[in-house]
């Protein structure tokens, strides 16, 4: 539970930046752009400085121009990055690739470059102290929405959550289905046990009514032989 | 003959009326939810997809909602950049009639002193907030204003280079807004020694400014006037044209909500019709049910002895 919105990191955690000169005026000549810097790992966050990358005639010595990337953090290695305008104005990207031990280093950072520098034009990436309105992070978490995380790379939350949903109601329908065919079982048993043990009231009624004529009717043979008896002996009698 | 015990009658009674109320119960949950799935178990493929659709539904929503602030904003900085445009507009009148020969420098003066108005009235604009109270041309610094002039003749900008994204649509993200430091920082001026020297805007209309005051006006700065409104005019239609996108991925968005909401009605709600006269159909059966238990307990052979 969040209770401090303040404690969201809806912001991106590096920013790219071009410098001005002391008149507020920018500090490039030329008119090319670097794109907001994506970071893909927390290493060497946050920078000691920022990491300052300046556009040069000849960044490899072989007289491939690009930009110089120095003033990083703290233990980076001076290194360069190749960049064309002539050939690549119309932008080139940088992955954390492009540079091993520097970009995957310090926050992994991916960018682009776009336009056309001249010689001394510089950026700078440094950590993004005053984003209040930055929502890059966001973002980037928002399209965990769609993205196919769950079931080995195959269905976003959502549809994990649908299919789990799903196979919860087959089972459930499975063992309703299951639960009506033991219970006509269950009822046909006690019928068959009743049909044996059960009393029938009406039944027991007619036996009663049945044995009880009977039983009268035994009487009245005990009666009719006693009166039977009784004549013998009278005729008998001397 | 098969024997029907009396506790077996009492039994098949009582499970026939539960058997018919249980069913009425749900026929009425049915009816007055007015849904067709109760528990995932009554559909569980349809259940599935209803989920499928409702998060569908609600992420284009949201994507809508985004849309309508993007366009606030985008309306907001449109208008902003539409003064900006007529300011820039009336220094350049100014700055050619302080051109002309036969002004004094008192005249000359007094024009200047309605270019700095102008440019006063410039820097404010920058430094325009919207309906959050964030700068809109303060980058992802939008807490603080971004634009000042710390001394006479100078600009700073402290907002920094961000441009706030919002999405739209699935795979497509509008920029709600562009920072100053291109919208007013980043121009081109109509000199290039050696190096294209660049000079934000308001630096351009206090050099207006000042040229007249001092009776010598700098007629060089007309074209950086001229670049100023050309790189306005740019910005604007650029606002413009993220605004058409937002409009038609809203067309689109309304399009796919309307399918998505069909679809969802026609796995979701109850045939109303059908599940009233089948509500009818079991109440009928239960009361037929509990009358002939009635009267199969009141025959017994005892009420006769």
């Amino acid at each position: 539970m969040i209770h401090d919105t303040d404690k969201l990191a809806a912001a991106g955690r590096l920013s790219s930046q071009v410098l001005t000169d002391a008149n507020g005026n920018p500090a490039n000549g030329g008119d090319a752009v670097m794109s907001q810097p994506v970071v893909s790992n927390t290493n060497g966050l946050p920078y000691g400085a920022a990491m300052q990358f300046t556009f040069v005639a000849d960044a490899d010595g072989a007289g491939n121009p690009g930009y110089t990337i120095a003033n990083g953090p703290v233990g980076a290695p001076n290194d360069y990055i190749l960049y064309d305008p002539a050939t690549e104005s119309t932008g080139k990207s940088f992955p954390v690739t492009a540079k091993a031990g520097q970009f995957d280093a310090f926050g992994g950072i991916s960018f682009s470059i776009s336009g056309t520098p001249v010689v001394g034009d510089q950026f700078s990436v440094g950590n993004n102290t005053n984003g209040k309105s930055d929502n890059r992070n966001a973002l980037t978490m928002a399209g965990l929405q769609g993205m196919n995380t769950l079931l080995g790379g195959n269905a976003t939350f959502e549809e994990a959550y649908s299919q789990i949903v799903s196979d919860l109601g087959a089972k459930t329908h499975h063992a309703e289905m299951n639960l009506a065919a033991q219970e006509g079982l269950l009822e046909r048993n006690k019928a068959a046990l009743d049909e044996v043990s059960g009393v029938n009231l009406d039944e027991e009624a007619a036996k009663l009514v049945q044995f009880q004529q009977a039983y009268q009717a035994s009487a009245q043979v005990i009666s009719v032989a006693s009166s039977l008896f009784d004549t013998l002996l009278n005729a008998v009698r001397r | 003959m098969l024997r029907i015990s009396t506790n077996m009658l009492f039994e098949k009674g009582i499970s026939s009326m539960l058997e018919q109320q249980t069913k009425l119960s749900i026929t009425q949950e049915q009816i007055s939810s007015g849904k067709r799935i109760l528990t995932p178990k009554d559909d569980p493929a349809g259940s599935a997809y209803l989920l499928d659709l409702k998060s569908s539904i609600s992420k284009v929503d949201q994507y809508q909602d985004n849309g309508d602030r993007a366009r606030a904003r985008l309306e907001l900085e449109e208008t902003v950049l539409a003064s900006t445009g007529n300011i820039l507009q009336r220094v350049h009148e100014l700055a050619i009639q302080g051109q002309n020969d036969t002004l004094t420098q008192d005249q000359r003066r007094d024009i200047a002193a309605e270019v700095r108005q102008l440019n006063d009235e410039l820097l404010s604009l920058a430094n325009t907030k919207d309906s959050n109270g964030e700068y809109i041309f303060a980058g992802y610094d939008a807490d603080q204003p971004p634009f000042s002039n710390p001394v006479d003749g100078t600009y700073a900008y402290s907002g920094d280079m961000g441009s706030r994204q919002l999405q739209i649509a699935a795979d497509r993200r509008i920029q709600d807004r562009d920072n100053g430091f291109d919208v007013f920082m980043n121009l081109d001026t109509s000199t290039s020694p050696p190096l294209p020297v660049k000079r934000n805007l308001f630096e351009t209309v206090h050099q207006i400014a000042t040229g007249l005051e001092a009776d010598a006006p700098n007629a060089a700065l007309l074209d950086d006037i001229q670049i100023g409104q050309v790189h306005t005019t740019t910005y604007r239609a650029t606002v413009g044209t993220r605004l058409n996108a937002i409009e038609e991925q809203s067309t689109v968005n309304e399009d796919f909500l309307l399918t998505m909401k069909t679809a969802q009605s026609e796995v979701e709600d109850l045939d109303m019709a059908e599940a009233l006269s089948r509500y009818q159909q079991q109440l009928l059966v239960l009361q037929a049910a509990q009358q002939s238990f009635v009267k199969l307990q009141g025959l017994s052979l005892f009420n006769y002895l």
